[in-house]
């Protein structure tokens, strides 16, 4: 017996499978909050590095950010509760691998992003616009999650169950 | 006019009969409502967080600039909620679902208007650091909660029809 077969015989995969548990609605629903609360958040902070509001010190991020990597995780142990339950449809799922691509990607644009901010901070926060680095890391950043939120989109149109 | 006239007259808009012509029009609107939700819900946060106190950081005024892109998302939402019901009005309206998530949104809204006449005005006079009022703080911390419920049950409508 294969990995994914094994994942689609656990109880999590038969719960999220169960129609009368809701488990699917459950987690697409953490999944969803999940997502709004790191994308929504990471838009935010990449606006700012372009330049949206100003007078905002890049401290106004931080407690958002911790609350972004408990967001990340929430959505990591609700996509693998998801995966669990289709594992050998998703694996051949273009649109789910583009989506895990972009992640990984926006994911390390974010931290490279965050890294070379921090070595502006005191001129950001003075109102100073971040370098063409720090802003090119921005737009490319924001531009990889919208690209994660759209391949995520068309999985629902292109996964069988 | 009766609803079942009111609704017939909508699924017969312009609006309505593009939608369902164009099979990639509905997901397209989709992925723009869920774009939308993520400008609202992160501009949210962020002054929310602040007013509610559990930020520190910056003067309030500041961080109620993210206000726009909140509005901005918003907006996109409305205009593509407006599109999903357009195409399919009855499997909405009898969906309960969906009549509790819209009352949710007005009761957001009522709250952003609240804020706007009675909040605003004292929180920008606060200075860094300065914590807000309890009833501030009441504002911003429903506003989260209204938010989070208002996504959950858009993730829900398809268990009682449309969605």
């Amino acid at each position: 017996m294969g990995f994914l077969q094994w994942l689609a015989a656990t109880p999590v995969a038969a719960w999220v499978l169960a129609s009368e548990t809701y488990g699917y609605y459950i987690m697409l629903s953490v999944h969803a909050v999940g997502m709004a609360i790191v994308a929504g958040i990471i838009f935010m902070l990449c606006a700012r590095l372009l330049g949206f509001a100003k007078d905002a010190p890049l401290g106004v991020f931080d407690r958002p950010f911790t609350l972004a990597k408990w967001g990340f995780l929430f959505n990591a142990l609700s996509g693998a509760a998801l995966f669990a339950a289709n594992g050998p449809n998703l694996v051949k799922n273009t649109p789910f691998l583009l989506k895990l691509t972009f992640i990984a990607i926006g994911g390390l644009t974010l931290l490279l992003m965050t890294r070379a901010a921090q070595k502006e901070r005191v001129a950001i926060d003075g109102g100073a616009s971040a370098s063409v680095q720090v802003r090119g890391l921005a737009a490319v950043t924001a531009a990889l999650w919208v690209a994660a939120i759209l391949s995520g989109r068309i999985i629902a149109y292109t996964i069988t169950y | 006019m009766n609803e079942t006239a009111i609704l017939e007259a909508i699924r017969n808009t312009w609006l309505g009969e593009t939608i369902r012509d164009i099979s990639w029009t509905f997901a397209a609107l989709e992925f723009l409502h869920f774009f939308g939700l993520c400008l609202l819900f992160g501009a949210m946060l962020v002054v929310d967080l602040r007013l509610v106190g559990a930020l520190k950081v910056g003067t309030v005024k500041s961080t109620l600039r993210f206000t726009h892109l909140a509005i901005a998302g918003f907006v996109i939402n409305v205009i593509t909620g407006a599109g999903f019901f357009a195409s399919n009005p009855e499997n909405y309206w009898q969906n309960p679902l969906f009549k509790i998530k819209m009352v949710l949104v007005v009761l957001a809204g009522l709250n952003v208007i609240w804020f706007e006449l009675k909040e605003r005005q004292r929180v920008e006079a606060l200075l860094e650091q300065e914590p807000c009022h309890l009833q501030t703080r009441v504002v911003a911390g429903l506003s989260l909660l209204l938010w989070t419920a208002i996504i959950v049950l858009g993730r829900f409508l398809p268990t009682l029809g449309a969605g």
